[in-house]
C-alpha cells in the first residue's frame, strides 16, 4: 500500500514539474515577445504622449474609464495569460511567419537572373573568348571589336577580373518576366564557385513555355 | 496600357510595322541607354526605330524621340560614331509583322491580332527563315486599311514632332 502511494506521489510531483516547466516557457515566451517588442519599437519611446493626444483628438472614446480599463487593463492581462497558457500557438505563428520571409525572399531571388553552375559549358581564357566574338559587318555599322556595339559591357567585365578568376560560357532556359521562358547564352566571370558577373550573347524568348533544353 | 506604336520596317521594298522592339533586347542586355522623355501611353520605350533588313542583315538606320535634357534622340546617342547605320548583331529573336486587316483590337501593347503575320527569325542579327501565320479572314471591306495601327492614346504635354506620333499611326496602307 505504502509503495502505490509513493508510486503515486512520484506520479503527482512528475505531473506538477511538468506544469511549471510548461508555465515557466510560457513565462520566458512572454519575457522575449515582450523585450522583443519593446526593442524594436524602441525609436517610439517617449513619443507616445504626443501619439496619444492625437488619437484622443480623434477618439474621444480614448478617454472614458471603460476604455482605459480595456485597453490598459483588460487587454495586456489577457495577452499576458494567453502567452503563458497558449505560448506554443505563439512559437508556431512565429515560425509561420519566418518561414513566410524566408520564402519571400527566395522568391525575389529566384526573380533575378543568376548563372549557375549546371548552366556552365565551356571553360575559355580571354583571347578565345574575344577571338570567338569579334564582330564584322560589310556596311561596316559594326565596331570591329569583340561583342561589336556591346564592346563595353565586355570592357567593364574584363575590368573587374581578379587572379584565379575563370571565364565560362554558358547556356540556360530562364523563366523571365511575365512567367515567360527565356534562353541566354553568354560568359560569365566565375570566381571562388561563384558567379561574379555576366556578358550575355543572346536573349531570346521563347514562344512556348519549355524546360531547359 | 494602351496599344503600342510599332517600330519601323523596310523590308522587300516595303515599309512596314513590326510589333517587336530589337533595342529594348540591346538595353536589356547592358548597352548604353540614353534617358528618354516619355511623351504618350502609345508609346512608353519612348523612342520609334527604322529598320531595315540588307542582304539578310537586320539593321537600324534611325532613332526617333526626345532626350530628357529636351535635344532630339538619335542613333549616335545610343551608338557613338554611327550616326547611319548599326547592325543588330545583339539580336536574336523572331521579328513579327502584322499584315491584312485587322480582325481583333486589343487596347494593350501589340495584342491586336491581323489576319496573317510574318514572322522573320534572326540569329545575332542574321536572318535564317520567314514565315507567315494566318490568324484568320476579315469579312471583306475594301474601305478598311490594311497592317499594324496602334488605337488613341494620351499625349503626355506638347510633343516634339515625330514621324510616328499622331493620333493614330499611319498603317501599312496608309503609306504606300
Amino acid at each position: 500500500m505504502s509503495e502505490l502511494n509513493a508510486v503515486s506521489l512520484h506520479s503527482l510531483l512528475d505531473m506538477h514539474f511538468v506544469k511549471l516547466l510548461y508555465l515557466g516557457l510560457g513565462v520566458l515566451t512572454l519575457v522575449i515577445a515582450g523585450g522583443t517588442h519593446l526593442w524594436q519599437n524602441r525609436h517610439n519611446w517617449g513619443k507616445s504622449q504626443s501619439s496619444a493626444s492625437l488619437l484622443d483628438a480623434l477618439n474621444p472614446e480614448r478617454k472614458k474609464l471603460w476604455y482605459r480599463f480595456r485597453a490598459w487593463v483588460l487587454a495586456p492581462v489577457l495577452v499576458v495569460l494567453a502567452m503563458v497558457l497558449l505560448w506554443p500557438v505563439a512559437w508556431w505563428m512565429k515560425f509561420a511567419d519566418l518561414l513566410g520571409n524566408w520564402r519571400a525572399a527566395r522568391i525575389r531571388e529566384d526573380a533575378v537572373f543568376k548563372v549557375k553552375r549546371p548552366d556552365l559549358l565551356e571553360r575559355l581564357p580571354v583571347e578565345e573568348i574575344e577571338s570567338r566574338e569579334i564582330m564584322r559587318d560589310p556596311l561596316h555599322a559594326v565596331p570591329d571589336l569583340p561583342f561589336g556595339h556591346l564592346n563595353s559591357v565586355w570592357t567593364r567585365l574584363k575590368a573587374m577580373t581578379q587572379t584565379q578568376d575563370e571565364f565560362w560560357s554558358f547556356d540556360v532556359t530562364w523563366l523571365g518576366d511575365f512567367g515567360r521562358y527565356e534562353r541566354r547564352k553568354g560568359y560569365v566571370l566565375w570566381r571562388r564557385n561563384k558567379p561574379v558577373d555576366f556578358i550575355l550573347t543572346m536573349r531570346r524568348e521563347l514562344r512556348e513555355a519549355q524546360p531547359k533544353i | 496600357m494602351t496599344a503600342q506604336i510599332g517600330e519601323n520596317l523596310r523590308y522587300g521594298g516595303e515599309d512596314l510595322t513590326m510589333c517587336t522592339e530589337p533595342l529594348g533586347v540591346y538595353f536589356a542586355m547592358g548597352g548604353r541607354e540614353p534617358e528618354l522623355q516619355v511623351i504618350s501611353t502609345a508609346l512608353w520605350r519612348s523612342y520609334v526605330g527604322d529598320w531595315e533588313i540588307v542582304a539578310g542583315r537586320l539593321y537600324l538606320v534611325s532613332l526617333s524621340g526626345t532626350l530628357a535634357d529636351g535635344s532630339d534622340l538619335s542613333l549616335e546617342s545610343v551608338f557613338p560614331g554611327f550616326p547611319d547605320r548599326v547592325f543588330a548583331h545583339w539580336y536574336t529573336g523572331t521579328i513579327r509583322v502584322p499584315r491584312g486587316q485587322r480582325l481583333h483590337y486589343l487596347h494593350m501593347g501589340y495584342g491586336s491580332i491581323y489576319e496573317r503575320d510574318e514572322m522573320l527569325d534572326f540569329e545575332q542579327g542574321l536572318l535564317q527563315r520567314t514565315w507567315v501565320q494566318h490568324n484568320g479572314d476579315a469579312e471583306s471591306d475594301d474601305s478598311k486599311p490594311e497592317g499594324y495601327a496602334a488605337g488613341s492614346m494620351t499625349i503626355f504635354g506638347v510633343p516634339r514632332p515625330m514621324r510616328t506620333t499622331k493620333t493614330d499611326q499611319p498603317t501599312q496602307g496608309d503609306r504606300k
